[in-house]
């Protein structure tokens, strides 16, 4: 039959030689956008500056120059951000805030992504009665200004943590009922947009006909939602994940700024800021330095995550 | 409704479908009180035989599709019964009973581009297939099998560690046949699998698919609107309006002998180059109706050019004619002989071909053309 033959010889013609760009096409997309790339190098610059940082200056944030103490420093040689009021380095206590805002707002999002994805997925997939009722549960939620809720779970969690901490242990800085407490007041409060996004995602992505061809084959549905829906549904969560990230280093920034959040010694960008606003006049730099570390990596984080907004629209390739 | 005929040579049919219906629920209001029901597919019945071509054509929104997915229970029926073989009735199966029975049965999607997995290679794809079933031992074997039904869709060999994302429209149809050929059914429902192609693109797909059916003896049905396509393929051929069937009969007859006015209309909406062949164009007013509200008696009457007494009230039945074909009108119902309107006796004789042994193959062209085009 020659128009066999005819079918089979153009179908195998050899494919396109395989290159990084056309396998992973939402790479290559991201690659040729300067700013998301110069924002991703800038992320990293300071993940790495808040993780060796501190070591690689080797000064400890709590101690305190006596000789110093009550006249803050401006910026030196010895102390290149300057001293606060109790004589302490305030680059050193810039990457510890830096530390701890990175991770109130990684632990903070990871938490709002297990929640958000695990409701949104059962209300999108499951449907039903299921899908109505825990849907009204998180529009009722939204009806409550996520500050308020932010605020109350503070007040409520950490008493309930620090009574469960014996006083004498000593806690990695990380780990501390402080900053237990903001992690989950910012993790359970801000789950609700992405459990909307991945309920509708997984809606969107099972009426799909390669989901019908899983169930024509005899697939389980267990895995046609791991193995298949939930892969095609993570692209537009990876964004929203990307954004959280500095909702919530924003946040706990607001919180420490009013008094919530963690305590002295310990600092984050947002403590330090609030510290920083009395003396505004005589010492500006005590303010101006936190607010550049949060103003610069909000907007790392926001560019970065439009970034990869764009590149993952298919539509964005030119 | 009474069974329905074996098609063609006798022997037992493979695929029994009877009686099947479904109807979407409207729902409204705040408590989703069901206002009425959508009669997507209405008590559609048929016989497929082993290696037989059915084809199920219709306008968009005659229930062509939904009746394809019923057969593979990827929706719930309302009502009816499926059997594959000697099966028990399928739609009464739960999601493990129904396991064995996807290896019988398989399904080819309408569109190339969401029916892939995009996140998967084309290998990992075809490989799933055989995994859920436990075919081959997983390893070097199955790997190697994966190959082996590319190979016979006609892919290059580094198609498999490929994403679908790097092939055309025509390649990942192959791709989904590939997948289903994995399971090795024998029965294939193919939706519109090639309306989303080009011609050219349609001739090497539909090429395939007879060269399948030839080397295993594959039986097809064929879910289409395009009636070259249907008529080159086909052996036998359904025709549905508003989720019933209308007409059923062998390809001859339907294309050469068609009884069921909606059926003419169909067949003269064909472009046909050649003039002489060109059949009396007979143009339906109005659209489909809405499934929602069907016309009363039988569902074409409002747009029928022969309707008569009884269209508007009373339903006519499949019925079978001395000739073999089983068609829905009251045209041939020796009962309403009498009241025929003239128009209604004139587009009865219409388009009918008597003692012809042959279809015209409307799509013998295309093909033909494509050859003439390709390198040697």
């Amino acid at each position: 039959m020659s128009s066999t033959a005819l079918s089979a010889e153009t179908v195998t013609a050899p494919l396109p030689p395989e290159t990084w760009r056309k396998r992973y096409p939402a790479l290559a997309r991201f690659s040729r956008s300067g700013v998301s790339v110069v924002s991703l190098l800038v992320i990293l610059l300071i993940l790495g500056t808040a993780i060796f940082g501190p070591m690689i200056q080797g000064i400890d944030p709590t101690a305190s120059d006596e000789a110093l103490m009550g006249m803050p420093e401006l910026p030196s040689l010895a102390h290149p951000a300057g001293t606060d009021f109790l004589g302490r380095d305030l680059l050193s206590r810039l990457m510890l805030g830096a530390r701890i805002s990175l991770a109130v707002g990684f632990v903070s999002m990871a938490i709002n992504l297990m929640i958000g994805v695990g409701i949104g997925t059962i209300a999108g997939w499951v449907g039903g009665k299921v899908d109505t009722v825990l849907m009204r549960i998180v529009d009722a939620l939204y009806s409550i200004p996520l500050l308020l809720i932010v605020i109350l779970l503070q007040v409520f969690v950490k008493p309930l943590i620090d009574a469960r901490v014996p006083p004498d242990v000593e806690l990695p800085i990380l780990l501390t009922p402080d900053l237990i407490s903001v992690y989950l007041a910012l993790g359970l409060s801000n789950w609700l947009t992405m459990a909307r996004l991945a309920r509708s995602e997984v809606i969107n992505q099972s009426k799909k006909d390669y989901v019908a061809a899983c169930e024509s084959l005899g697939t389980s549905q267990a895995r046609i939602l791991i193995r298949h829906v939930l892969p095609n549904c993570m692209a537009p969560l990876l964004v929203a994940a990307t954004l959280a990230i500095p909702e919530a280093i924003f946040v706990e920034a607001f919180l420490a700024f009013i008094g919530l959040g963690i305590s002295p010694p310990l600092a984050s960008w947002g403590s330090l800021a609030s510290d920083a606003v009395q003396s505004m006049n005589s010492s500006p730099h005590l303010l101006i330095f936190p607010s550049i570390a949060i103003s610069v990596t909000m907007l790392a984080f926001n560019l970065f995550g439009d970034g990869l907004r764009d590149a993952f629209d298919p539509r964005g390739s030119r | 409704m009474t069974d329905a005929p074996s098609n063609g040579n006798g022997s037992k049919p493979l695929l029994r479908v009877r009686n099947l219906k479904k109807w979407f629920p409207l729902r409204k209001g705040f408590f989703n009180r069901v206002v009425g029901n959508v009669k997507a597919v209405d008590g559609v019945s048929f016989d497929l035989s082993a290696g037989e071509t059915m084809g199920l054509v219709g306008e968009s929104g005659c229930g062509k599709t939904t009746t394809g997915r019923l057969i593979l229970s990827l929706i719930p029926p309302t009502d009816g019964e499926v059997f594959i073989g000697d099966s028990p009735n399928l739609t009464t199966l739960r999601t493990r009973e129904w396991l064995p029975y996807r290896r019988r049965v398989q399904m080819i999607f309408q569109d190339p581009y969401s029916s892939l997995n995009p996140r998967m290679t084309v290998g990992s794809i075809v490989e799933e297939a055989l995994a859920i079933h436990n075919l081959r031992p997983r390893g070097p074997e199955r790997k190697k099998r994966v190959r082996e039904l590319l190979d016979q869709v006609g892919l290059p060999g580094d198609a498999a560690k490929r994403f679908p994302h790097e092939f055309s429209g025509g390649q990942r149809q192959r791709i989904g046949i590939a997948r289903a050929l994995a399971v090795e059914p024998e029965i294939i429902v193919a939706d519109e699998l090639v309306s989303a192609l080009d011609v050219s693109i349609q001739a090497q797909v539909i090429n395939l698919l007879e060269d399948l059916q030839r080397d295993m003896g594959l039986a097809f049905i064929f879910i289409g609107h395009d009636l070259s396509v249907v008529g080159h393929l086909c052996h036998n051929v359904a025709v549905m309006y508003l989720g019933r069937i209308v007409e059923q009969g062998t390809k001859v007859g339907i294309f050469n002998a068609p009884r069921h006015p909606y059926t003419k209309a169909l067949l003269s909406a064909v472009p046909i180059i050649e003039k002489e062949q060109r059949r009396q164009r007979i143009l339906l007013p109005g659209d489909v109706p809405s499934p929602v509200n069907p016309p009363t008696g039988c569902h074409f009457h409002p747009r029928c050019p022969a309707r008569f007494a009884p269209c508007d009230s009373v339903v006519p039945q499949l019925t079978q004619l001395p000739g073999g074909e089983r068609v829905s009108c009251h045209l041939y119902d020796p009962k309403f002989r009498d009241s025929i309107t003239d128009e209604g006796k004139r587009i009865k004789k219409l388009d009918v071909v008597e003692g012809a042994e042959e279809a015209p193959d409307l799509f013998a062209e295309a093909p033909q053309r494509q050859e003439a085009a390709a390198p040697a």
